[in-house]
């Protein structure tokens, strides 16, 4: 193990998250587009043809910003929490596969992987809230808080339904098990409680109340300015960007479709992309209590007899997977 | 003399985050450092090619519990404690659970032909497939246990919620604090 190890290392490192961090940098770029479109306005166009350096003028603002520290804020988990957050969104790409034999590792447990550190995304919120000493920030933490943890459950269960009819938990061997029938088919009912869970689980419209503007101004984030917000900021869009990969790898086919290989992909992944700016355009808040109703008492036994439902036919019907 | 191998670093992690945890004045600390207990715990299982383990170990504990955890006490919003008993407590605890666990290893790794743990050990440790393993002894050796614990946690679940339910006369659910809610269900 040399040094030319190490620099192939940090290479595969790098061409790793740069391609994520530019994707999410035009991301933002692309939801004001198509919002400001949807409610007849122009939206960003001065910075570049079309706007198209918006993000990067954006991004260059907030680094030479001032980061400003709450003086009774706890300053080693308010520094901290930011870089968790970012972190974690970032780790799960690691195991994401982008064609056959195309990832960075090729998991055995991936699906298993991406949902433990999905699973570890709220201490972020939870702790920069608590750290920020303000009402506002702590109120929006526990609001968040207590949203991922109850959708994790549903989307957990649906995820199992899917494990159930591949017979297998990596990623990779999923989607060649679509080969025949993509899994959106037998799987519609609990494919659209994956997308509004997964509208949940990344805190976005219509169930935002991590950052109510109306309400609690921003959420967690109301005390972090200049990088440590833009860290929260490239992590939210990070992992609503791979829960649309995820998407697109469980329930349609992922790289197997209609155009060649990981283009297929790309574009199924911006499909789901566009849902998610499509429903923050189109639909209205909802209210805490209605959010938490139909998370546990809508999402939630849907899934679980959805599970009892597959495992009962896999049973009767002595149906094995095409995997094993 | 011993190399600073992984094994002994990560062993050294759990054990300091642990002593935080049970000495540590500031509760939001403790859970802190019982985080980093259980991601050390889950990284020795990785080490011991046990990886299913350790990321269940990861979403259950550290993704649900310990979250839980946090979440009350960032909310009950506790002060400092004061650190009295708490060396004679540290002490008798694990006093009690390193026997257990003496005794465990005892019974795992000496002869002990009617034990089940030697049976399992050689039926199932050398499998190919970590999963199918513990589905095997799950599902097809256990799966009564597997069943009683399940009704278990269910009623202490129930248990919990209907203690924690109470309906005093006067007040109203929040999804009945809109009037058109509260019209739609006890007028119309």
């Amino acid at each position: 193990m040399g040094s030319l190890y190490y620099i192939s290392l940090i290479a595969k490192v790098l061409l790793l998250i740069l391609p994520v961090l530019l994707i999410v940098a035009f991301f933002t770029l692309i939801e004001r587009k198509i919002i400001s479109y949807i409610q007849r306005r122009r939206g960003p166009n001065v910075v570049g043809p079309f706007g198209l350096l918006q993000a990067i003028a954006d991004g260059v603002k907030l680094i030479f910003k001032e980061t400003i520290i709450p003086s009774n804020s706890n300053k080693i988990i308010f520094i901290f929490s930011p870089i968790l957050t970012f972190t974690l969104s970032l780790i799960s790409w690691t195991v994401v596969p982008l064609g056959l034999d195309v990832s960075y590792v090729n998991l055995n447990l991936s699906i298993l992987f991406i949902f433990a550190i999905s699973s570890l995304g709220v201490y972020g919120i939870i702790m920069s809230g608590w750290a920020s000493n303000s009402k506002y920030a702590f109120l929006g933490a526990l609001r968040s808080a207590a949203q991922m943890v109850s959708y994790e459950v549903a989307i957990g269960l649906i995820i199992i339904s899917v494990v159930l009819s591949s017979g297998t938990l990596n990623l990779s061997k999923i989607v060649m098990s679509q080969e025949f029938c993509w899994y959106l088919i037998p799987h519609l009912p609990v494919f659209l409680l994956f997308f509004i869970s997964t509208l949940a689980e990344t805190n976005r419209h219509p169930f935002d109340f991590a950052e109510a503007e109306s309400e609690l101004v921003s959420g967690y984030n109301v005390e972090y300015s200049s990088m440590t917000f833009a860290l929260f900021f490239l992590a939210e869009y990070s992992s609503m960007l791979l829960m649309s990969a995820l998407t697109a790898l469980l329930f349609v086919g992922g790289w197997l479709g209609p155009l060649p290989s990981t283009i297929s992909l790309f574009s199924k992944t911006l499909i789901f992309v566009f849902g998610f700016i499509g429903v923050r355009a189109f639909f209205p808040r909802l209210r805490y209590d209605q959010l938490m109703h139909f998370g546990w008492k809508v999402c939630l036994p849907v899934s679980l007899v959805w599970v009892i439902f597959m495992g009962v036919i896999f049973k009767n019907f002595q149906i094995t997977s095409p995997i094993i | 003399m011993f190399s600073l191998d992984f094994n002994l670093i990560i062993s050294v992690v759990i054990i300091s985050s642990s002593l935080i945890v049970v000495f540590s004045s500031n509760a939001i600390y403790s859970v802190i450092g019982l985080i980093i207990a259980y991601c050390g715990s889950a990284a020795l299982f990785i080490k011991l090619e046990a990886e299913f383990l350790a990321l269940l170990l990861i979403i259950v504990y550290v993704g649900a519990i310990a979250v839980l955890f946090l979440f009350v006490i960032i909310m009950l919003n506790l002060k400092t404690s004061v650190n009295t008993y708490k060396v004679p407590f540290l002490v008798s605890t694990l006093t009690f659970f390193g026997t257990l666990q003496y005794i465990y290893c005892w019974e795992l790794f000496t002869e002990f032909p009617t034990r089940p743990f030697r049976e399992y050990y050689y039926r199932y440790a050398t499998a190919h497939d970590q999963i199918y393993s513990f589905a095997n002894v799950l599902f097809d050796d256990t799966v009564l246990c597997l069943i009683c614990g399940g009704v278990i946690l269910l009623i202490a679940m129930i248990g919990a919620i209907v203690l924690s339910t109470k309906f005093t006369p006067g007040s109203r659910l929040s999804s009945e604090q809109i009037s058109r809610n509260f019209v739609t269900k006890y007028i119309c």
